[in-house]
């Protein structure tokens, strides 16, 4: 069932994702930047994580779980060393997706080279 | 964007914006929904078949799964973009391949595989957060500010 | 006709994806009279599963458990259960509640409750080496021990 859910739930955060590209004619950047503060709202009203409990990667794999997770690290921390705890636990959760595309950035700069 | 200032325009410019508007290009609206329902859908299919494979065969959780599998999707959205096929589902399906971290990944990967040509420091290290910056500024801010009322409120005993 | 090639191939895709799902579904018993646990009972030399078995009648009794395993030592309770899939949205909420409702029954075991597929896969493995006595006291306790850390692992 899970299956089934997370290729659902995914195709409509990419449908909201498309109106806001055809509808509204934002950009990428902006389209991506409005999605992940979207994602950090949602974890803050606590309405992100029964999402992921019920639709698995269909919640994770968007960038909207970036906001989310962004906001899973600052809490985490904030209950443990208090406020100081947002600055410095925000990407303790974050940091596969972000270290992953750099590193891998650079190995594709280092294997690949550009088309025309 | 453009029709957000008409109102700011000198009348001849805004009689050009209808004259444009009246000739852009319409987007088949309905059509690239349902592309990206199916492409984003299909990536999010893969993530989970992903997740599962990472939580049977490994010693993951349900909670600590997530890493590995964006870690993995981004390292095939590599061989993707460096074969150049990435572009082409692309321009197929729109968000659905930009939405996903993928496309975050697509996009730090594409800028430095362009950028490669003008060295490694200034070229690729320059250039690879051209989009991926406005993400991580406004991701990091919004959980900062959202982090912050959170504590602020559970300290006050408001939540 | 491009067109309907397309969209019977999605059509497919969808219907595997659903098959996907309720196979694993018919593996893990939906049905309510049937829910899959089985009881342990263990001989002599290993810790005695009375606790553990008792939990799983009582979570059996609940309308939202399709599936329960539990494994105690002296001194701690692990327990798994699975819900439907459609009540998901509430899982937290759920497993809180039924962590409390386990803690007030078994005073003296410090009890862990946990939905986790992850922890499920692993106790059901450890279910399976006790009833099979493939299993001392101690590497019990150790692999109990195991698998409450790694239910306690935030990423």
């Amino acid at each position: 069932m899970i299956f089934f859910w997370a290729f659902v739930v995914g195709g409509i955060i990419c449908v909201i994702g498309q109106i806001m590209f055809d509808v509204f004619k934002l950009s990428p950047g902006h389209t991506l930047s409005i999605l992940v503060v979207a994602g950090a709202i949602l974890d803050g009203l606590g309405w992100y994580d029964p999402l992921i409990d019920f639709a698995g990667a269909g919640a994770t794999v968007p960038i909207t779980n970036f906001g989310n997770s962004l906001v899973h690290g600052a809490m985490q921390e904030a209950d443990k060393h208090g406020i100081i705890g947002v600055i410095t636990g925000m990407f303790e959760v974050t940091s596969s997706g972000i270290s992953a595309a750099i590193i891998f950035g650079f190995i594709g700069a280092l294997l690949f080279k550009p088309k025309g | 964007m453009a029709d957000k200032k008409k109102k700011n325009l000198p009348p001849i410019a805004q009689k050009y914006q209808s004259f444009q508007d009246k000739r852009e290009v319409k987007r088949p609206v309905v059509k690239n929904c349902i592309k990206a329902f199916f492409v984003g859908g299909f990536i999010c299919f893969i993530g989970q078949l992903i997740t599962t494979f990472y939580i049977h065969f490994f010693h993951f959780t349900e909670q600590t799964a997530g890493n590995p599998t964006v870690a993995t999707l981004i390292f095939i959205t590599m061989l993707l973009t460096g074969f150049g096929v990435y572009d082409r589902f692309g321009q197929f399906a729109g968000a659905g391949t930009a939405v996903p971290v993928t496309g975050f990944g697509n996009a730090v990967i594409s800028a430095c595989i362009e950028h490669r040509t003008e060295g490694f420091v200034l070229g690729v290290g320059g250039n690879m957060f051209k989009l991926a910056g406005s993400v991580v500024l406004f991701g990091v801010f919004s959980a900062f500010v959202v982090a912050l009322i959170k504590t602020l409120l559970s300290n006050w005993g408001v939540i | 006709m491009l067109y309907i090639r397309i969209t019977i191939s999605f059509l497919l895709v969808i219907g595997l994806l659903t098959s996907c799902g309720t196979e694993m579904n018919n593996s893990s018993g939906r049905n309510s009279q049937d829910i899959q646990l089985t009881k342990i009972s263990t001989k002599g030399n290993i810790h005695d599963q009375t606790a553990a078995n008792r939990a799983k009648e009582i979570l059996s009794k609940n309308d939202s458990v399709t599936a329960v395993q539990a494994v105690n030592t002296s001194n701690k309770m692990l327990i798994t259960i699975e819900i439907p899939h459609h009540e998901r949205f509430l899982l937290e909420k759920k497993r809180k509640e039924l962590q409390k409702k386990m803690e007030k029954e078994f005073p003296d075991y410090k009890v862990e409750l946990s939905t986790d597929k992850k922890i499920i896969l692993e106790l059901e493995d450890l279910e399976k080496k006790l009833r099979e006595d493939n299993i001392s006291n101690k590497k019990l306790e150790k692999e109990l021990k195991h698998i409450i850390k790694l239910s306690k692992d935030q990423a």
